[in-house]
């Protein structure tokens, strides 16, 4: 005796998720094109693809193989981590406003990278950076673990989660006022803010495998989040292991945002915004939104990216930077007309 | 065979005992009421008997095996628990909330099956939900939205259900509705454990009462027993009127009785 309505309505929500991912899927790659398209050299859009892939050891070549390809690559991961990553967490604590840098990974990410600058071994070897990044990530777990693992609420974590961020950033002051000298101190601030110029292959090997991690983790997380819309108990007795629920999904996250942050620097506003525009779309289901966001993640960050390189015309603008201008008002606007609605 | 039996069942919080030593069955096509004033237990005893709070026992056996915690997920398909006050944390389509009952059916990628659409259908059906399959459950009323929940609870077709005050906060009409619905479980041979503040429909739609008072059982048997003129006076506090009505009992509390404190003229 199946309702009509019932099926009707299931098959359609089916059938506009296809569409929605082919959709984003689509915009990834497109953006991803554009992204080796763009950059300080003038290079004809459609001929730069032909430098992708020669053989030849020229200019162009080296330009599109050495700088954009990795600058891309590493664009549509952080973006796919910082998306996944916000919809993960979001649907954890049952809160729209949750966003990575809430439990406290990307400061303590952060303040790994300034300890590499402040001791000058960033200048010794460029690879310290985003170790000294990852470390400061794992510390943080194993903090957020130590200080919420016994706690059975969302609140703990958060609670755990602000106590890391304020130390972490209270460390990264400390480092920034007693830095050597006023061209460290600004170096670090400068690398604080988030960019992607500059990044070679070497980054992209470094951070892939701590992000593919983090998503493998998190990948599996969409049926225990979307019993968790109807609240811990209850998604208790659907069978869900909260406790390794909420461990998974805190190591999926720091290793994955860590790993970002660690090549990066950290560009705030892709994992609370992205969730927040794609949630009505997949029909708020918790677990349809890990992937969409994903997707809808690396597409922001990708056409950020591209969008820093085409408005700047002396130094280029901080990606990160950029973010916070677009996506403060724009989350402003959002917060705004969502209320609008509700009330 | 039992589907829920507890014997010497004692739940702490801290130093606080909260139920001391309670024995309960529950069989099939049986619906038990829990009744008792605030803070007797009520809702912790219901908890246990979902596993979800420790607690020791001399013995315990849900759906015919303690709670360990490698059955989660077997006992998951067997029993469905209804929260106090509960609510959707997302505006998510009614259809889908109700879906969620069968996800201790699926394996971790599998996709809902033909079985798995017909239950869902059926729960909807039931608790008569379908007409807005597709609205957001934020969107409706608390009598809709319980139902929803009901239905969610019915579409894991589990052979215990534990409801904890299912019908606060519902007029009369959804309150009785709501009532037939969770008696309707029992009817099919399934158990049901529910915790009830409203004794008339406690008298009227349960087999069996267990009456808590401070984390002890007082008085277990037929409804109309259990609520005896010197119970409710012992645990409520309270004179009810009774009568009859086609051979069945009723009760309606009528006015509170206070020993200690004068009693206050009307």
């Amino acid at each position: 005796m199946s309702g009509p309505a019932a099926s009707a309505s299931g098959r359609l929500a089916g059938r506009s998720d296809g569409w929605l991912f082919a959709g984003l899927s689509l915009l990834v790659l497109v953006l991803f094109l554009l992204s080796l398209g763009v950059g300080r050299a003038p290079i004809p859009l459609i001929e730069s693809y032909g430098h992708l892939f020669a053989d030849n050891g020229s200019v162009l070549a080296l330009i599109l193989q050495e700088i954009r390809l990795p600058r891309a690559i590493l664009a549509t991961m952080i973006g796919a981590t910082l998306g996944l990553a916000g919809a993960a967490l979001q649907g954890l604590l049952r809160n729209p406003l949750a966003e990575p840098s809430l439990i406290g990974v990307s400061g303590s990410a952060a303040l790994g990278a300034v300890v590499m600058f402040y001791f000058g071994f960033a200048a010794a070897f460029p690879l310290a950076l985003p170790l000294g990044g990852m470390a400061g990530a794992l510390v943080s777990v194993v903090l957020i673990h130590l200080l919420a693992g016994r706690g059975s609420s969302g609140l703990s974590l958060i609670l755990a989660g602000i106590a890391i961020n304020s130390l972490a950033a209270a460390l990264t002051s400390l480092a920034l006022s007693l830095a050597p000298n006023p061209y460290a101190a600004m170096e670090i601030l400068f690398w604080l803010l988030g960019s992607l110029a500059d990044r070679s292959f070497e980054h992209v090997q470094l951070a892939a495998p701590f992000m593919v991690v983090g998503w493998i983790l998190l990948a599996g997380l969409g049926r225990p989040l979307e019993a968790l819309s109807l609240g811990e108990e209850t998604a208790r007795t659907l069978g869900v292991d909260l406790k390794r629920l909420r461990l998974r999904l805190v190591l999926g996250v720091a290793l994955a945002v860590g790993a970002a942050v660690s090549v990066a620097g950290s560009i705030g506003f892709i994992g609370l915004v992205v969730p927040h525009i794609l949630r009505p779309l997949v029909g708020h289901r918790p677990g349809v939104l890990l992937p969409a966001s994903a997707l809808g993640g690396a597409s922001l960050t990708l056409a950020a990216d591209i969008a820093v390189r085409l408005v700047s015309t002396g130094p280029e603008l901080r990606l990160g930077v950029f973010t916070a201008l677009v996506g403060a008002p724009f989350f402003l606007w959002l917060v705004v007309k969502v209320r609008r609605e509700v009330l | 065979m039992s589907l829920l039996t507890a014997r010497a069942l004692i739940v702490r919080y801290g130093e606080h005992t909260v139920l001391d030593a309670v024995d309960l069955d529950v069989r099939p096509g049986e619906v038990v009421g829990l009744i008792g004033p605030n803070g007797a237990g009520k809702t912790s005893l219901l908890k246990a008997s979902a596993g979800l709070v420790p607690a020791t026992f001399t013995r315990l056996e849900i759906v015919g095996a303690p709670p360990a915690r490698g059955r989660r997920r077997a006992l998951a398909r067997e029993v469905a628990y209804l929260a106090q006050g509960a609510g959707v944390h997302w505006p998510l389509a009614v259809e889908r909330v109700v879906a969620l009952g069968r996800l201790p059916h699926l394996g971790p990628w599998q996709r809902p099956a033909r079985t798995d659409r017909e239950a869902i259908a059926r729960a909807m059906s039931e608790a008569d939900v379908t007409a807005f399959a597709a609205r957001p459950v934020t969107e409706l009323s608390d009598g809709e939205r319980m139902r929803v929940l009901i239905a969610r609870a019915l579409a894991v077709e589990p052979r215990l259900l534990l409801a904890d005050e299912p019908v606060t906060a519902l007029d009369p009409y959804h309150q009785l509705r709501v009532m037939e619905l969770i008696a309707g479980v029992a009817a099919k041979g399934g158990g049901v454990l529910v915790v009830l503040h409203d004794l008339a429909l406690a008298a009227r739609f349960c087999h069996r009462l267990v009456l808590l008072n401070d984390g002890h059982a007082v008085a277990e048997g037929a409804p109309m027993a259990v609520l005896s003129e010197e119970n409710l006076r012992e645990t409520y506090g309270i004179a009810a009127l009774r009568g009859e009505v086609d051979g069945q009992g009723y009760v309606l509390p009528w006015r509170c009785l206070a020993p200690e404190r004068p009693e206050t003229a009307p």
